[in-house]
């Protein structure tokens, strides 16, 4: 369980990617999403906060902010009112980004990035990479892209056989019950958000 | 331990398997949503688990953590690596024993192959040098190997000091105490050596993840919950021995086209 279970890498898995041959949108996709997050995430010098803005920026488009609150939610999505179906995804990305760029600050070295080969799962195609990373075992990392309207993007991230959306909706799905609905979580989250 | 109890030990753990096997159907809501969240989560003794895992933290918090971090600050680099070896090295007959078990020859091959190099020419197993020649390593208990056998996992459960669990793997665990080769290799070996490496392979294990645990810790919601939720999808991993599934299923991995 040990290191691999570090989500260390989650963000730092979209550093360096080694120039491939393109198979398809969602190897494209991959492919842009680590091209442009390389110079974000290896660069030291930036703050949290500029890390944070240009990642939103990157991923703006490109991940499917409001179908990762529907996987993250599941059933609880369906009894959630206009103005938390309107709030949660904007806060759950302000999160999940707040989450990771707080986990990479303490990655050193340089890590390496290799896509292995890619998965048709019908709706889903999984692409799946290899983070290597300096005198530290291999990292497992898919990328699940699907297609909305004919335009690819992410809807999870599996690491080393953790899926981001289900590790999330397991933490999520905890508070909602403890809380007694949607608005305890996204005042949980509000304040998560303001302390970090 | 003779014949007759071991009987009785292994008749205690069936029927404590099967009640806690039979515990999950108990009290399903009518909600069919409701109803599949109860069933994939499999928590029926949640607020036991919690108080458990409340004990747990508490344990850890005063005792593991404080050790393991005076551990990461007190000894050189190159020591704890050999001791990360030597404990790795320690798990490879279990490994073995499983991958037969599992009818899985040629990892039971590489599992046999690293152990010899390692605890030859690594020195009792301090070096790793089997990596270096492409033996890489890899862990199974019976627990996994009940995995393989399609046996369900059963309900979750968190255990003292040992942490997360399910009815399977803890019936693994024992399993694992009783017929681990290197038990049966060290019975004769002072108590003191034992309970030394006893002692070194909980620090080396609870440092390997003062990183992690202090992650998920600090950035989730309900640390219960996710850590839960991070050991079931760990443990299905690990029974299919690494190989990356998406979550509703999905082909295995294959080699990147060329």
């Amino acid at each position: 369980m040990a290191k691999r279970f570090s989500f260390i890498a989650v963000i730092a898995c979209w550093a360096i990617l080694p120039s491939l041959a393109s198979a398809g949108p969602a190897y494209d996709l991959v492919n842009v999403l680590a091209t442009n997050s390389t110079p974000v995430l290896n660069s030291r010098e930036l703050s949290k906060t500029v890390r944070t803005e240009r990642l939103q920026g990157i991923m703006e488009g490109l991940v499917d902010r409001e179908q990762m609150a529907v996987s993250m939610m599941g059933r609880h999505w369906r009894r959630a009112t206009q103005s938390q179906k309107s709030e949660l995804p904007v806060l759950l990305e302000a999160y999940l980004i707040d989450v990771y760029v707080s986990r990479i600050e303490s990655v050193s070295g340089t890590v390496s990035f290799s896509i292995q080969g890619e998965r048709d799962l019908g709706k889903r195609t999984l692409v799946d990479t290899q983070v290597v990373r300096p005198n530290a075992p291999n990292i497992d990392v898919s990328w699940q892209i699907e297609d909305f309207g004919g335009k690819p993007v992410v809807t999870d991230i599996i690491i080393e056989g953790v899926s981001l959306v289900v590790s999330q909706r397991a933490d999520f799905s905890s508070i909602i019950r403890q809380q007694g609905g949607l608005d305890g979580l996204i005042g949980l989250l509000r304040q998560k958000l303001a302390s970090n | 331990m003779n014949l007759k109890a071991a009987g009785r030990v292994g008749k205690a753990c069936l029927a404590a398997l099967t009640i806690f096997m039979m515990a999950g159907c108990a009290s399903l809501s009518e909600d069919q949503a409701d109803r599949a969240e109860t069933l994939t989560v499999n928590d029926p003794f949640e607020p036991a688990n919690r108080v458990m895992f409340a004990v747990n933290n508490v344990i850890d918090t005063v005792l593991l953590r404080p050790i393991a971090i005076a551990y990461r600050e007190i000894v050189p680099g190159p020591a704890k690596k050999m001791v990360f070896n030597f404990v790795r090295n320690l798990s490879l007959p279990l490994t073995i024993v499983n991958d037969a078990l599992q009818g899985n020859w040629d990892r039971a091959d590489v599992a046999t192959r690293r152990f010899v190099v390692n605890t030859t020419a690594g020195i009792g197993g301090l070096f790793d040098i089997a990596t270096d020649i492409d033996l890489p390593h890899h862990k199974e208990d019976f627990g996994q190997t009940f995995g393989t056998y399609d046996i369900v996992p059963g309900p979750y459960i968190v255990l003292p000091i040992l942490g997360p669990s399910s009815a399977r793997h803890t019936f693994g665990r024992v399993m694992d105490f009783l017929l681990d080769p290197v038990s049966f290799a060290s019975a004769s070996a002072p108590f003191e050596a034992r309970m030394t490496v006893r002692g070194l392979t909980i620090v080396d294990q609870r440092y390997q993840l003062l990183g992690p645990l202090d992650d998920v810790k600090r950035t989730s919601l309900d640390y219960y919950a996710a850590l839960r939720s991070l050991y079931r999808q760990r443990r299905t991993y690990e029974i299919r021995n690494q190989d990356q599934r998406p979550p509703g299923g999905g082909p295995p991995s294959r080699p990147a086209a060329q």
